[in-house]
C-alpha cells in the first residue's frame, strides 16, 4: 500500500477554544486548558463555555460526547455546505458518555452511534472503534486504508471522550494521575490529566496539500495496562510506518507529535522506542499538558494540531518539559519555534498493549 | 483470505441461565477441560476469559507466526458487564484497579496477545449488528505485507464465534 489519501478538513473543539483555529493559537501562545477538577486537575468544559459556545447543543439533556460530535458535523455541514448523510463515520472513543451509565445501564458508544446516526439522518450506521488510546490514530488509519484499499471517496473519522467521575476514580485508583498539570518527559513528571475533547478529520481520495502516507498498529503481547519496557511494540508500529519513507524523514523536515502522557512509564517507553528507531534528533513534543489525555480523542485532535503546524509553520513548546526526565536523549521541543517542517510522525500507546503510528505530509 | 478453523459458543454452552453472573461457573469448567496451567485467567472479566477460551480452542492444532497475526474482535455491548462493576465500586467508593483495567473492551485482545505473543495489528469494533461480511471486509483492510493471520470475531453475551484466517 503506497498510496496516499488526503485530508480535505480537520476541526477540533476543547476547553482550549472552539475550533481549531482558537486552539491552535492558545498553544503557541502555551495556555493551558488544566485547571482544578474535582479533588485534582483537568481539562473540562466550564459551564461558561457550555452556554456560550454550544447553547441548545449541550444542556443536562444533552451528554458531553454527543453535544460535541453533533456540534463538529454541524460545523462541517455549515462550513461546506455538503450532504454527509451518504459518507461513512468513524467514531473513535473509549466510553462516549460513560457518565450516563447509571441511568442508562447500557453501552454508551451504541447510543452515541445511533443518536449520531439519526440526527443527521446517516444511510450507515458509524463505524466504532473503541481500542483504548489509539482509537483516535486507529480511526485515521482505518479511514485512509478504506480511501485507499476499497477506493471510498471520503470518510469522517471523529475522536470523542468526556471526563467523568467513571474515568476519574478509576486513573486515580491507579494511581496513574498528578494532581497539577503533567509534565511531559520531564524529569519531575508524576503522572497524567485526564481532558475532554473532540476532533475531525475528513480523509479522501482526491488530492489536498495534506496528505496520510501511511499507518500501522502493533501490540506489546507484555501487560494489560502497562506498557512495555523496552518500546519494541510502538517501535514495531513507527517502523512498519515509516519504513517506505525514511528519505523523507530528517531533523530538517520532521517533528513527532508523541502520545507523551507523563506517567512515568509512558513516556520512557517512548523514549526507547525512538531512540531504537535513531529519531532521537527528531524535534519531538506531546500535547498533554495543554490538553490533558484526551484518550479515544487524542489521537484525532494531537493529529489535527500537528497538520496545523504544518500549515502555518509553527511549532509548539512541549508545555511542562523543563529537565530532561527519560533515559536516553530525546528532542524534546521546550520552546516554540518557527520553521517549515514537512511532515510528522503521530505515535500512540495504550492499554491492551496497543500501539499505533501514523505520518502525515505536507505536499 | 482463508479461513483454517473456526470455533463458536452459544449460551446454552456456557450457561443455561441468560444471567451473564452464572456463566462464570462454565466459563471455569471450560478452562479446566483446556488442563493449562494459567493462573492469570482467574482474574480476568467474563469478555477477556470468553476470548482467551475461544482463542484457546481455535489455535489447538494450529501454527501460526505470532509476529504476523493480527487480533480483531466486534461486540455490541463492549466491556458492559466491568463498566457496571465499576460504577459499583465506585458509588460504594471502592475503587477497585484490577476490574477498572478491564472496562477497556480492547483488554480481551491484550490478554489474548500476551498468551499468544500476538504482537500484530489489533483492534475492537463496536457494533450493533455484526456480520461475517463485515468482518472480512474489515480484515482486507488490515491485511498488510506484514500480516499473514488474523484472530477475529464477535464475542458477545449470549453467543461468540472466532475464526482463523490465513493470508
Amino acid at each position: 500500500m503506497h498510496n496516499p489519501s488526503f485530508i480535505s478538513y480537520l476541526d477540533a473543539v476543547a476547553p482550549l477554544g472552539r475550533d481549531v483555529n482558537d486552539i491552535f493559537e492558545n498553544i503557541w501562545n502555551e495556555k493551558s486548558g488544566i485547571t482544578a477538577y474535582k479533588n485534582t486537575v483537568a481539562s473540562y468544559f466550564s459551564e461558561e463555555q457550555q452556554g456560550e459556545w454550544f447553547g441548545h447543543l449541550f444542556n443536562e439533556k444533552n451528554p458531553t460526547c454527543e453535544s460535541l460530535v453533533s456540534y463538529l458535523l454541524s460545523q462541517y455541514i455549515s462550513k461546506t455546505g455538503k450532504n454527509i448523510s451518504s459518507i461513512p463515520v468513524v467514531i473513535c472513543s473509549t466510553k462516549g458518555d460513560v457518565a450516563y451509565l447509571s441511568e442508562t445501564k447500557d453501552t454508551p458508544l451504541l447510543q452515541l452511534a445511533t443518536t449520531v446516526q439519526h440526527k443527521f439522518a446517516l444511510k450507515q450506521t458509524p463505524i466504532i472503534i473503541s481500542n483504548a488510546c489509539i482509537s483516535g490514530i486507529q480511526g485515521i488509519i482505518h479511514a485512509h486504508r478504506m480511501v485507499v484499499k476499497q477506493d471510498v471517496e471520503e470518510i469522517i473519522v471523529i475522536g470523542v471522550d468526556a471526563v467523568s467521575d467513571f474515568i476519574r476514580k478509576g486513573f486515580q485508583s491507579l494511581m496513574a494521575t498528578s494532581n497539577e498539570r503533567c509534565k511531559p518527559f520531564d524529569a519531575d513528571r508524576n503522572g497524567l490529566n485526564l481532558g475532554e475533547a473532540a476532533a475531525i478529520v475528513v480523509v479522501q481520495k482526491n488530492e489536498t496539500p495534506y496528505a496520510i502516507l501511511n499507518g500501522s498498529l502493533s501490540n506489546d503481547a507484555n501487560h494489560i495496562s502497562g506498557p512495555s519496557r523496552d518500546g519494541s511494540g510502538l517501535a514495531k508500529a513507527i517502523e512498519q510506518t515509516i519504513d517506505l519513507h525514511k528519505n523523507n524523514i530528517s531533523a530538517a523536515h520532521t517533528f513527532i507529535s508523541a502520545h507523551g502522557t507523563a506517567t512515568i512509564y509512558n513516556d520512557e517507553m517512548e523514549c526507547k522506542a525512538l531512540h531504537s528507531l535513531k529519531l532521537e534528533n527528531i524535534n519531538t513534543l506531546s500535547y498533554k499538558a495543554y490538553f490533558g489525555h484526551t484518550l479515544g480523542a487524542c489521537g484525532v485532535l494531537e493529529t489535527v494540531m500537528g497538520i496545523k503546524t504544518l500549515e502555518t509553520e509553527k511549532l509548539p513548546a512541549s508545555l511542562g518539559y523543563k529537565n530532561h526526565g527519560v533515559s536516553l536523549p530525546l528532542a524534546i521541543c521546550a520552546e516554540k519555534k518557527a520553521h517549515p517542517f514537512r511532515n510528522f510522525i503521530k505515535t500512540g500507546a495504550g492499554f491492551g498493549g496497543c500501539n499505533a503510528a501514523l505520518l502525515i505530509e505536507k505536499k | 483470505m482463508e479461513i483454517i478453523s473456526k470455533v463458536s459458543f452459544c449460551k446454552e454452552d456456557w450457561s443455561k441461565n441468560e444471567h451473564v453472573t452464572h456463566c462464570k461457573t462454565t466459563l471455569h469448567d471450560f478452562f479446566k477441560q483446556l488442563d493449562i496451567e494459567y493462573p492469570k485467567f482467574h482474574k480476568m472479566d467474563i469478555l477477556s476469559k470468553k476470548a482467551f477460551l475461544l482463542t484457546e480452542y481455535l489455535l489447538q492444532d494450529q501454527k501460526i507466526d505470532a509476529s504476523r497475526t493480527g487480533i480483531f474482535i466486534w461486540n455490541q455491548k463492549s466491556s458492559l458487564e466491568s463498566d457496571l462493576k465499576h460504577l459499583e465500586n465506585i458509588t460504594q467508593d471502592f475503587e477497585n484497579p484490577a476490574n477498572f483495567v478491564y472496562t477497556l473492551p480492547n483488554i480481551a485482545i491484550g490478554e489474548i496477545a500476551i498468551r499468544h505473543k500476538i504482537t500484530g495489528e489489533t483492534g475492537f469494533f463496536i457494533t450493533s449488528e455484526f456480520s461475517e461480511t463485515e468482518m472480512s471486509q474489515t480484515l482486507a483492510l488490515y491485511t498488510e505485507t506484514y500480516t499473514d493471520y488474523f484472530i477475529a470475531g464477535y464475542i458477545g453475551q449470549s453467543s461468540a464465534a472466532l475464526y482463523l484466517f490465513v493470508k
